[in-house]
């Protein structure tokens, strides 16, 4: 670097730092010494060389202000997609809930909420005719559906136990889905008006129909059993006729 | 974020360094002074992206101009960049649109507002200035462009991870001797710096 102090002020002349009097003073020097003009000129081109740089640099810093923007926007705009996908998950939740809910009002799902299986009491006399009963119900409770259905069958319709092998003959054909042989057993029951087995059959009727999905026969046994306000499944028939009658059918 | 008064940010931009850098955080994210910008622009035929690019360069012109002392401060910050902003994309139109009608309406426009100079240096003439300063090398590129800033050789030293502001001092001693020996050396970029911009 020069010693002579003008060349030492070139920076301050170019960047408008000097005082009138050193500037005035500086200009002076430069008319009468081309050498010191020419550097202050070399300087001045230099810086604005220089300012392309600052254009440069400026333009990155303006370009990571917008990405910081758009990440904010973003950002701002997520509450909403967050909305979005919460109701599309609420959606498929209610969905999922109809479609489960709806599974449980099926013909087939309205049946097993309804029917009871009635185990029999398998002690009984000694006689040929309770012991064949007796074997009847014994198969019958341990889940051997043809079994019991055959050593039942051999009771006569002259025994006295005949209305209660009727009632386990048309369960065990209720199990195998026999629906047709079981109405036959359980309507023996109802023409009887049997005191012990007869308003369950009836009752086991109409579930019969709606295990086999004929809904309209099960509907009209089920109404005449809710109409009966002295048969002891008149208040089932009737919880069971809503659920036909359900939305979620 | 701090408010600026117009005052302050041509205070903010003549002190540079860090002043600078938050002082352009606050004008471009301000939205009084971008949201007439940008629906201007588009209303002219702009795109989005269009409009974005025409406010970062309207904030680059103003920064430029207050640095270079040529921020004469006739109008408001807000008026200023409108109106720059408007001569840039009507610079920027006139190159590629034939229609006289449409130019027409731009000029007539123009006359509602301030007229602020554009300092930007054109792209062709920055190509061509970009490839002597390449020559450099990036880490004199930094220096001087962050001591052209204003930033302090304490910032510098700790922006660049110099041990101490005497290093970076001499760095930038030794930078701006090369970039003067270049300009030196170079005829084409003398006469490029010599036109205006």
């Amino acid at each position: 670097m020069s010693q002579d102090p003008f060349y030492n002020q070139i920076e301050d002349y170019l960047n408008g730092n000097l005082s009138a009097t050193e500037q005035t003073a500086f200009e002076t020097a430069m008319q009468t010494d081309a050498a010191l003009a020419q550097e202050v000129e070399d300087n001045r081109l230099a810086l604005e060389a220089l300012d392309l740089l600052v254009e440069r640099s400026l333009k990155d810093r303006l370009q990571e202000l917008q990405s910081a923007r758009e990440q904010k926007e973003r950002f701002t705009r997520k509450p909403f997609r967050i909305v979005a996908i919460a109701a599309s998950f609420a959606l498929l939740i209610a969905i999922a809930a109809y479609l489960i809910t709806k599974q449980g009002y099926t013909d087939e799902a309205l049946f097993a909420a309804n029917y009871e299986q009635v185990q029999g009491d398998n002690n009984r006399g000694s006689d040929q005719v309770n012991l064949q009963l007796s074997s009847g119900i014994e198969a019958f409770n341990a889940g051997d559906w043809a079994l019991a259905i055959d050593a039942l069958a051999a009771i006569s319709s002259e025994d006295s136990n005949f209305a209660e092998a009727q009632f386990f003959i048309g369960q065990a054909h209720l199990e195998l889905q026999q629906t047709k042989s079981a109405r036959t057993a359980f309507q023996y029951l109802v023409d009887q008006q049997d005191v012990r087995y007869g308003d369950r059959a009836a009752w086991l009727i109409g579930l019969s129909y709606l295990l086999e999905g004929d809904e309209l026969k099960a509907r009209t046994e089920l109404g005449t059993i809710a109409e009966d306000t002295t048969h002891a499944f008149s208040d089932r028939a009737k919880q069971l006729l809503k659920k036909l009658d359900s939305f979620w059918r | 974020m701090a408010q600026y008064s117009d005052e302050q940010i041509v205070e903010a931009i003549k002190t540079g360094g860090i002043a600078l850098e938050r002082v352009m955080a606050f004008v471009y994210n301000n939205s009084d002074f971008r949201t007439d910008i940008i629906r201007y622009i588009k209303s002219k035929g702009g795109t989005s992206e269009d409009a974005e690019d025409v406010f970062q360069d309207g904030i680059r012109n103003l920064i430029m101009s207050v640095r270079k002392n040529k921020f004469r401060g006739e109008s408001t910050i807000k008026g200023y960049l409108f109106g720059v902003c408007r001569n840039l994309w009507f610079k920027q139109f006139n190159r590629h649109v034939r229609s006289e009608q449409y130019k027409a309406s731009l000029e007539t426009d123009a006359t509602d507002h301030a007229d602020p100079e554009i300092v930007l240096v054109t792209e062709e003439r920055a190509q061509l200035i970009d490839q002597i300063l390449g020559k450099l090398g990036p880490a004199c590129q930094k220096v001087l462009n962050l001591w052209r800033l204003s930033y302090s050789m304490k910032e510098i030293a700790q922006e660049l991870g110099y041990k101490s502001d005497g290093v970076a001092r001499k760095k930038k001693h030794q930078c701006f001797q090369g970039l003067l020996g270049l300009v030196k050396d170079n005829p084409s970029i003398v006469n490029l710096l010599r036109e205006a911009p």
